[in-house]
């Protein structure tokens, strides 16, 4: 399922993975199908994205990473990871770094790409 | 060792032109009867810091609602904490405008330390920490050993980036087989010789070794973290090719949830192009009132 970042939510996606904040506290349940005053609080406790179904309008949606063709993506991932002194996967905090950079890196390159016909 | 180390930091200004509006503003701070207007006065007699300080003031740094049209009111809003940074900050860039292309990219090696200063401060904030503006100054000033580096022993330093591009190696420990110290070290000397505030000082001179750093851990921590994502974000240069490794202590001391990572990284986006503007670029016309 896609990450949607706060400023894309829309009211009435179904939220599909638990969200919670820092104390573990649930915040909104899977399944529930998003309200502005979720977002809200979602602001408040200061979370960047949550998953949510896919729909119909999801190309702005989709994590750029999953919009690139391999033989793109797959430079694009050698070169970051060739950056990185120690493996990406040493750590969750490091691997999530990386999953975070090279979404940007992603983003970068369709953003250059000539807008579709 | 230390006979090198004074060498290379004797003599270097802390504030150059920027001096004098500092002394001002403390010899206002000072006087107990001093007010907002007072502190006004004194930093629109400098037109440099009146048009960086409402540049700064009115940009997506701090997000504002309502526009800041005078130096009062920005003060007002921005606390003089921030105005005195925001001196410090384009006092220690001014210092080192003289260094040659040749040497470094200036550019990007400021973008770099900017960007670290943003995530620093974006950092602290979200850890809720008390005086979280601080952390844009020490951010900004982690690789400060290695201006001195450039501008007070440029042969040496052709000589590190020579054995560093020879092998797969950190420039860090470049400098220590050249020198017996690195940068880290050069910038907590140097710092000390301005009589820094200690807890400015240690977050630089342990950025790469926050668990190090006694009580300043936490603080320390903050920059290496910020020091971290800009590397992974490849945003700027500070002369280091690889993204550093991360301490996971460090991630731990600081105690912040992985989700918040992705608003950091956006809010660094977001915010190093008026930071850039506003340290690095000319400003322009100072808005008096």
């Amino acid at each position: 399922m896609p990450y949607v970042k706060l400023e894309s939510l829309q009211e009435g996606m179904i939220v599909t993975v638990d969200v919670r904040n820092l104390d573990n506290m649930l915040l909104i349940p899977a399944g529930c199908a998003l309200t502005d005053r979720q977002v809200n609080i979602l602001n408040a406790w200061g979370i960047a994205e949550i998953q949510v179904e896919a729909c119909g309008d999801s190309e702005g949606l989709a994590d750029p990473v999953q919009q690139l063709p391999p033989e793109t993506l797959e430079p694009l991932r050698r070169d970051l990871e060739a950056a990185f002194w120690e493996p990406v996967d040493t750590s969750p905090v490091q691997q999530e770094v990386f999953n975070l950079v090279l979404r940007r890196r992603a983003k970068q390159v369709l953003e250059k790409q000539p807008p579709k016909p | 060792m230390s006979a090198t180390l004074n060498h290379l930091v004797n003599g270097i200004p802390s504030l150059g032109s920027y001096a004098r509006a500092m002394a001002e503003l403390e010899a206002v701070l000072n006087h107990p009867h001093s007010t907002l207007a007072d502190l006004g006065d004194v930093i629109e007699k400098d037109p440099d810091i009146t048009a960086r300080l409402l540049k700064l003031g009115n940009s997506s740094f701090f997000g504002f609602p309502n526009r800041l049209e005078t130096v009062a009111e920005a003060v007002g809003v921005i606390g003089i904490q921030q105005v005195q940074d925001l001196i410090l900050a384009s006092s220690v860039v001014e210092v080192f405008e003289g260094i040659g292309a040749d040497m470094a990219d200036m550019e990007s090696f400021w973008k770099h330390s900017l960007a670290c200063g943003i995530g620093a401060r974006c950092l602290a904030i979200a850890r809720q920490m008390p005086k979280a503006e601080k952390f844009f100054v020490a951010g900004l000033l982690h690789d400060l050993g290695r201006l001195v580096l450039f501008s007070r022993a440029p042969e040496q330093a052709v000589e590190i980036f020579k054995l560093y591009q020879s092998r797969r190696m950190l420039l860090r420990e470049a400098e220590v087989a050249i020198l017996g110290f690195d940068h880290a070290v050069i910038a907590e000397t140097l710092m000390r010789s301005w009589q820094y505030p200690a807890n400015l000082v240690n977050a630089v001179a342990y950025h790469h070794h926050p668990m190090a750093a006694g009580v300043y851990q936490l603080e320390s921590s903050l920059v290496h973290l910020a020091d971290y994502l800009v590397h992974a974000m490849q945003m700027g240069r500070s002369g280091e090719r690889f993204v550093p490794a991360l301490n996971q202590k460090a991630w731990e001391r600081v105690g912040l949830a992985t989700s918040i990572l992705e608003s950091i990284i956006r809010s660094i986006d977001e915010q190093i192009e008026i930071v850039q503007e506003t340290f690095l670029k000319a400003p322009g016309k100072a808005v008096h009132r």
